[in-house]
């Protein structure tokens, strides 16, 4: 390997461009102001509109995530995220669920989060278990699905027990699996692979080094969820989906499809489903508070960038199926 | 490639939190999300810019010199011999296919951060509008808004939305009720298609983002009002309810203007 060499110019370089890449991205933006967008149509201006909606809306939560994996992977100590695990399969992944209260990140942060568990030793059953439990059992999430419903009709608390559930059973099942790594993309797996070499920079410089990767990762996934749900909520009737919500098998049909379709993170989905709440059986709404953290498409882009296609299909499977027991029982006991 | 891979996700979140920080700064990030979730996100995408631009200036370097190949030389399939000598830890699709993916993922990211850049913020239009149904939705504190009506306080009924007015209207069609009771509101304009002569004044309530924009309308029976204003233009408008002139429609009361005064879109258009 070739040490580097750099001229000390280079960052004030560096800075310089970024600032002037910035700065025309900014002014382009500014000197358009105010103009209408009379180029599109309503439609096409509709989806973008959405669709940057879901973009802007998340985003904060894929900064917050990151920002915790840097923390995780290089300025936490190595053991703390093992000491506290029991030795048992089922009691860890069991704790492991429970990481959330700590680490209060949305669905989509939670992938950075649970690639920077693997990166640092966790197994891929556990690390799931993890990614799937912590944006329903994390405080944040739970104070705001309490202040838009309470505890009325059992909505938060088959939410919560909903979620540590299907988590678990996930992490069990994936726990089966003779080679787990394999479930992985083969990209991703790679860079797990990677070990330093004898140079070692600060941490400053490896922190700022993996937001790089993680958001290169990340914000396409982002985008093109963002965008595809966009299309999907002008192309299906909304209107449609609220006609079926007094049956109880199909309301929670209804609410499942339109968890997945319109792609919002786990910390802010109950005030979005609030004011369908009049319309819409309790189980219903807990099938939406428990299905849209775990599975949506803006959920299977960022997922993508980590596991293959394949992982993606039984999970999917398995929560949907999960959910639908879930939700129809609910609405039957309620 | 590599560099492709490298730069594409500090040059999107860059520039996007960059974008979202002049959303803020003039008032249009309510056109996307609660202003509730501001806060957080100004101080979330302020980390993201600083965090990019630190990238710029060290970030290369760094990278240079700081991961040594992959000691794993295990089976990675066909492209065995393309990436892991040189292994820096960039993800890198393992086959054409993915490769080809990769390059088209970065190519509709730099289409969708162009429209953010040069495309105005805008509003959603009367396409949601159909797409939802006007008053499907719950229309939050309809009691409160009903108590409120009840006291008989001038100032109380002028400073009712859309929101609250269609709330009380679900309450009660007594006309006795609305007698003396002003109504001022602002909204654009939807025609209503199943009751000709008829449009609602509709707003948009937000209670998280855009994504779950419901429409809320009170219908205005003025018949010919498709001459005199374009479907989504903004309008003010000033009257009373009134049991509807036209015994064929669905609507028992309507709102009957004394003048509809053509508006700017206000500041906020949607209503939180």
């Amino acid at each position: 390997m070739q040490p580097a060499r750099t001229s000390p110019l280079r960052p004030l370089l560096g800075l310089f461009l970024g600032l002037a890449g910035l700065g025309i991205i900014l002014g382009g933006r500014v000197s358009t102001g105010d103009q209408t967008a009379d180029a599109l149509t309503d439609t096409s201006q509709d989806v973008l509109t959405l669709a940057f909606s879901v973009l802007i809306e998340s985003l904060p939560f894929i900064i917050l995530g990151i920002t915790l994996s840097i923390l995780v992977q290089i300025w936490l100590p190595d053991q703390l995220l093992f000491r506290i695990l029991p030795k048992n399969a089922f009691g860890r992944r069991a704790v492991i669920s429970m990481l959330g209260m700590f680490l209060p990140v949305c669905e989509c942060g939670n992938v950075p989060l649970a690639r920077g568990l693997v990166s640092k030793g966790y197994t891929v059953s556990d690390s799931m278990t993890f990614l799937l439990a912590a944006p329903i059992l994390n405080p944040v999430t739970i104070i705001t699905t309490h202040q838009a419903f309470g505890f009325d009709d059992g909505i938060l608390v088959a939410r919560l027990i909903g979620g540590f559930l299907i988590a678990n059973l996930l992490g069990w099942l994936f726990s089966l699996h003779p080679q787990p790594m394999s479930l992985l993309t083969p990209a991703f797996e790679k860079s797990c692979a990677v070990v330093p070499s004898g140079i070692q920079p600060t941490k400053v410089q490896r922190s700022v080094d993996l937001f790089v990767r993680e958001s290169s990762v990340l914000m396409p996934a982002l985008i093109i969820g963002s965008l595809v749900a966009g299309l999907i909520q002008v192309g299906v009737s909304r209107d449609t989906l609220v006609q079926l919500g007094s049956d109880p098998l199909w309301s929670v049909v209804a609410m499942m499809i339109l968890a997945f379709v319109i792609s919002i993170c786990a910390n802010v989905d109950a005030f979005f489903i609030l004011p369908f709440a009049t319309t819409f059986l309790p189980g219903s709404i807990a099938a939406f508070l428990i299905l849209g953290p775990i599975i949506d498409i803006k959920m299977l882009a960022l997922l993508r960038t980590t596991y293959r296609t394949g992982t993606l299909i039984q999970i999917s499977t398995v929560v949907v199926l999960m959910t639908a027991a879930i939700g129809t029982a609910v609405n039957l006991v309620a | 490639m590599r560099n492709l891979q490298y730069w594409r996700g500090v040059v999107l979140i860059g520039a996007i939190s960059g974008l979202i920080l002049v959303f803020w700064l003039s008032g249009q990030l309510s056109f996307y999300i609660h202003p509730r979730y501001n806060l957080f996100t100004v101080v979330m995408t302020s980390i993201a810019v600083v965090l990019s631009l630190m990238a710029v200036v060290i970030s290369s370097k760094v990278r240079k010199k700081t991961m040594a190949p992959v000691l794993d030389h295990g089976d990675h399939g066909q492209d065995h011999n393309h990436d892991h000598d040189d292994n820096d830890g960039v993800e890198i699709p393992t086959n054409s296919l993915g490769r080809v993916a990769a390059v088209s993922a970065a190519v509709v990211s730099a289409i969708a951060l162009v429209a953010l850049v040069i495309l105005p913020p805008a509003t959603l239009s009367t396409v949601t509008v159909e797409n939802r149904a006007i008053n499907r939705a719950s229309l939050g504190d309809i009691q409160g808004a009903f108590a409120s009506a009840q006291s008989g306080e001038e100032a109380t009924f002028l400073a009712f939305t859309v929101r609250e007015w269609a709330g009380i209207l679900r309450q009660t069609q007594d006309p006795a009720f609305y007698q003396g009771k002003p109504v001022d509101v602002v909204g654009f304009v939807v025609a209503d298609r199943d009751n000709p002569g008829t449009f609602f004044v509709t707003r948009f309530v937000v209670s998280c983002c855009a994504v779950d924009a419901q429409p809320v309308g009170v219908p205005v029976y003025e018949p010919g009002f498709e001459q005199q204003f374009a479907p989504e233009s903004w309008v003010r408008v000033v009257g009373e309810f009134v049991i509807n002139p036209d015994p064929s429609s669905s609507h028992p009361l309507v709102l009957r203007p004394f003048e509809i005064i053509p508006t700017e879109q206000p500041r906020d258009p949607y209503l939180f």
